[in-house]
């Protein structure tokens, strides 16, 4: 009993120990109820501020671009005149990142929820939604700074968005504001670069589709590699479709390969600087495509133009570089993958990019590439990609633009 | 001749004995399954609809085998090998082989045991327990099938969480001061490092150690931590780390036919998650305790029960491994809740209908009967639910920011003709949530299971239950919240033949009122985007059927269900679901 007793007290001794960070007041942000007097003093509009211009607008871009003009002139240097007046030519167009925002005020402080929501036929698309909250007397852009983030997706050029402006308590007010989104993202080139996010096709983007002509001998697995609309893209309306079977067991199926590449800013860069990122889809399993997601893989990276001898001439896979990593899709849905340049290995083709120089030499970039893998082989695979973008010093963070 | 006919003798003894041996080394175990189900969705929400799909079926055949090697006395593998093949995959195109599961056991020395690969694993209610979020006591033998069948499907074995890893535990007994001391340390892998997105490796790991006085007296101290291991993937954003460390005690004693029990358990929570790009790091630490008495009555017959106890679990007390969610609850984003956080759920049976406009909220149907509803993982941000199922313990005995009284009755008779039991909490919060004002809680829930043929002494078995589990939770101030919810559960089983049984069954839930779902971020603190979500509604399924029971756990069974829906806050969305559902289980 006395043994009972004693560990009884040095029960209560160690409880008297526990410490609580937060003991007196709430827990998360305040609920402001807005009280039956509560007034909406002004109608909710998007705005738009570009460095040192404000407007309100239906039509919202995300990124301005500075142009910059100059009287035009002959060769002999007199000027040219239209009408008397004189011609103007743009020498300088630099983009910049624009700011959207919200403006609204209210005669007393309020909990609100400002909900964005891609628009589609009539219809809200809540795959790309972005919920801005807050407590205060006014929306502006101290509060509601926007740069076309969704829920870990992207808003994209031509989406008509709704914005939705709701009251957590004491008021059933909804007040809304539709716009339509003209000019896409803006990425400094210090930050990011965008190599394709498929909205434009292929061509634009000197980008092209491949599948092994060894699987194309038989049926009833078509391949398709190709513009996809069947999917929802987290961001813009298509994505990018890779499937087939491994009909002759060689693990490979098919790919894509995209040429255009700001090598410029990329060769500044140290390749334990540079990332890889796009978002990748996953089948879920019972798909109507009958895709195996156990033995979906997708081999991304680089190719690289590094050979002396070819300079001026296409890709060579027998003497130079592709660099890639192995992602097995084993997720259903999106997801954002960003792999480091200096983590890519060299491919273990000999005669498909495996026997270049070795070394990692961003400058050279030729082309992304993604190409779809079956592994186990002979099975059923398939994949979609979208938004792939480039990007220095961190992986991309669509919640961070 | 005669040596022809030894030798073959001879050959005969050396083959029986072999085969003898065979089955000391290896045995098998495994489960087979048929399930066939059909689906109809009607009603005023797909009166005029041409687009959704309105009509289903499917099903598969599944055999899990279990081959179990015991090569000495201190070591035991065994593997369980599936081989599935869903409807529509026929001729092998559908079918999937997988290892479902892995195991090594042994002991080390004959002192210490152990397991190596799939493992099951639980602790305390406050430290590693898989908790049942949804009462259904006493609910229908054709409700429990179903609920069997998602619990197996995903390793729901009683309060345990799946997990891979290791486990070793050893008993030691004494002479004197104490009879038993038992020792058990655990490590386990929650999450794999994905160098791609750079999500590190997360551990899960901990112990018990337990003391064993007397038979009037225990003590025993736990842990469980849960942390990220850096270095594990390049660039790691983020690092999470929390330790949970309690203590908890026993005390029994007998007096003539009265048995009073005491009990406790109490400890601390220590979190801290760090957003290294960010540069932001949040740190915080509670505590909780919980703590009662209970006396046992025994006379001849029957025994009676009475507990009462009172807790208070801190606001910021944080235990992933004892506050995940089993369930996945899924707030659909429509014109009553456009705040929720999610998009809408495609694991759903029928998961959009009205011309594809509207999303069909998860229902009782639902959770009983989709595997693909359920979470196997721990997770170290608190989940969203839905409050109508459970307000009061959304997150288990270890639902943080709850303080309040428990009390609880049970009556079992020893023949088994009747068993009942009745639990009260009234329940409040430590800390107002977005508001200095408390929530309090009001929940009962109970029932009984009456084996009238025992009472009528009938020899084929006839069994009666009931179950009701009733919430009330309360706020008052300019955030109010009002929420009433009533889970109401019937059942028959007559058997009319031997092993052959009539079973009916009802399942309701009625829900209305108000309540603010909180939304967490990743560092698990609560976002400005409340919720304010409004309802009245009334999920009600009834089901008929029948079952054949070849022995205690084989059987065939045919049921059909029909699930009504009625939203009075949104018109327009009512509708029924009939299901015809066809099940053969043999377990061996």
């Amino acid at each position: 009993m006395k043994n009972i007793f004693l560990v009884f007290i040095s029960f209560l001794l160690l409880f008297s120990s526990c410490k609580r960070t937060v003991k007196e007041g709430i827990v998360g942000p305040e609920i402001k109820t807005a009280s039956s007097s509560f007034l909406v003093l002004d109608t909710l509009k998007a705005n738009y501020f570009d460095g040192y211009k404000k407007a309100s607008s239906d039509t919202i871009s995300l990124r301005y671009i500075e142009e910059i003009y100059q009287p035009d002139s002959t060769e002999e240097g007199e000027a040219i005149l239209i009408n008397g007046m004189p011609k103007l030519k743009l020498v300088k167009s630099t983009p910049y990142k624009r700011s959207t925002f919200w403006k609204v005020k209210f005669n007393e402080e309020v909990s609100w929820n400002l909900t964005l929501t891609k628009f589609v036929n009539g219809q809200k698309d809540n795959s790309i939604r972005k919920i801005i909250s807050g407590t205060s007397s006014y929306l502006d852009s101290t509060n509601t700074s926007w740069n076309g983030n969704g829920n870990s997706t992207l808003f994209a050029a031509s989406d008509n968005i709704i914005a939705e402006l709701s009251f957590v308590n004491g008021s059933t007010i909804i007040l809304r504001d539709t716009l339509y989104i003209a000019k896409g993202q803006f990425f400094e080139p210090t930050q990011a670069s965008l190599v394709i996010d498929f909205e434009s096709g292929l061509a634009s983007n000197s980008a092209y589709e491949y599948t092994d002509k060894k699987d194309l001998t038989k049926i009833p697995i078509a391949p398709r590699f190709g513009i996809d609309h069947d999917v929802l893209a987290p961001q813009g309306a298509n994505s990018f479709i890779l499937y087939g079977k491994d009909y002759n067991g060689d693990y490979f199926c098919g790919g894509v390969n995209i040429q255009k590449m700001d090598t410029e800013t990329m060769k500044n860069y140290n390749p334990r600087d540079i990332y890889l990122n796009m978002y990748i889809y996953g089948y879920p399993s019972n798909n109507s495509l009958e895709i195996s997601s156990k033995a979906t893989k997708l081999n991304i990276g680089f190719s690289e133009k590094d050979n002396p001898l070819n300079q001026g001439k296409d890709f060579d896979p027998l003497t130079e570089d592709t660099f890639e990593k192995q992602i097995s899709v084993d997720w259903v849905g999106w997801k954002l993958i960003s792999v480091r340049y200096a983590d890519l290995v060299p491919s273990g083709s000999k005669t498909s990019g495996g026997s270049g120089n070795g070394r990692f030499e961003p400058g050279k970039v030729y082309s992304v590439n993604c190409n779809l893998i079956s592994s186990p082989n002979g099975s059923v695979v398939g994949a979609n990609i979208d938004y792939v973008i480039i990007t220095y010093g961190q992986p991309f963070d669509a919640n961070n633009l | 001749m005669k040596i022809t006919k030894l030798l073959a003798i001879s050959i005969g003894l050396v083959a029986s004995s072999t085969a003898y041996s065979q089955s000391d080394l290896v045995n098998f175990s495994g489960l087979g399954r048929v399930n066939v189900e059909n689906d109809k969705i009607t009603g005023e929400g797909v009166d005029n609809d041409t687009t959704s799909i309105k009509r289903a079926t499917g099903g598969y055949t599944l055999f899990d085998l279990g081959i179990n090697v015991n090569p000495s006395e201190l070591l035991k593998a065994s593997v369980i090998l599936r081989a599935k093949n869903t409807f529509g995959g026929f001729y092998g195109d559908g079918a999937s082989l997988q290892i479902r599961q892995f195991r090594i056991e042994g002991a080390v020395g004959k002192i210490v045991k152990y397991q190596v690969g799939d493992i099951d694993l639980g602790l305390t209610p406050y430290t590693l327990h898989n908790f049942e979020e949804v009462y259904h006591d006493y609910e229908s033998d054709l409700f429990k099938i179903r609920r069997d069948i998602v619990s197996y499907e995903n390793f729901n074995f009683g309060s345990k969480w799946r997990l891979q890893g290791l486990d070793a535990k050893t008993t030691l007994k004494f002479a004197r001061f104490i009879d038993k001391l038992k020792l058990n340390a655990f490590g386990t892998r929650v999450k794999q490092a994905n160098f791609s997105t750079n999500e590190p490796d997360r551990l899960l790991y901990g112990g018990r150690i337990h003391v064993i006085q007397s038979k009037y007296f225990e003590i025993a101290g736990n842990l469980t931590g849960l942390s990220d291991v850096a270095g594990t993937a390049r660039d790691s954003v983020f690092q999470y780390d929390n330790l949970v460390a309690t203590t908890d005690l026993k005390g029994n004693y007998e007096v003539g036919k009265f048995e009073i029990k005491a009990f406790a358990e109490l400890g601390s929570s220590n979190y801290s998650f760090k957003n290294i790009k960010k540069k932001k790091e949040y740190i915080y630490d509670d505590y909780f305790y919980d703590g009662g008495l209970g006396v046992v009555y025994k006379p001849s017959t029957f025994t009676v029960g009475l507990e009462g106890s009172y807790r208070e679990v801190g606001a910021q007390f944080s235990s992933p491994a004892a506050q995940t969610r089993r369930i996945n609850d899924v707030v659909i984003i429509n014109d009553a809740n456009p705040l929720a956080n999610t998009v809408n759920d495609k694991n759903l049976l029928f998961s959009s209908y009205n011309n594809l406009t509207q999303a069909r909220e998860q229902t009782l149907f639902d959770r009983y009967t989709n595997t693909g509803l359920y979470n196997q993982s721990i997770r170290p941000v608190l989940g969203t639910f839905l409050p109508e199922y459970n307000n009061l313990t959304p997150y288990g005995t270890a639902t943080p920011n709850r303080k309040g009284l428990t009390v609880k009755v049970n009556v079992k008779e020893k023949e088994k003709v009747v068993v009942a039991d009745f639990a009260t909490e009234m329940l409040t919060e430590v800390l107002g949530e977005g508001t200095k004002e408390l929530r309090t809680f009001m929940g009962m829930r109970g029932g009984f299971l009456l084996n009238i043929n025992k009472l009528v002494k009938f020899k084929k078995s006839i069994v009666l239950s009931a179950g009701y589990r009733g919430e009330q939770t309360k706020r008052s101030g300019d955030a109010s919240v009002d929420l009433k919810s009533t889970i109401i559960d019937a059942g028959i089983t007559v058997e009319v033949l031997k092993g052959f049984d009539l079973i009916g069954g009802y399942k309701s839930i009625t829900a209305s009122g108000n309540e603010f779902i909180a939304n967490r971020n990743q560092d698990n603190g609560l976002t400005f985007a409340y919720l304010n979500r409004s309802i009245d509604k009334n999920e009600g399924v009834v089901t008929g059927g029948f079952r054949y029971r070849f022995n205690n756990k084989t059987f065939f069974t045919v049921n059909y269900q029909k699930l009504a829906y009625r939203n009075e806050k949104i018109k327009g969305i009512n509708y029924n679901i009939d299901q015809l559902f066809f099940n053969y289980t043999l377990v061996f």
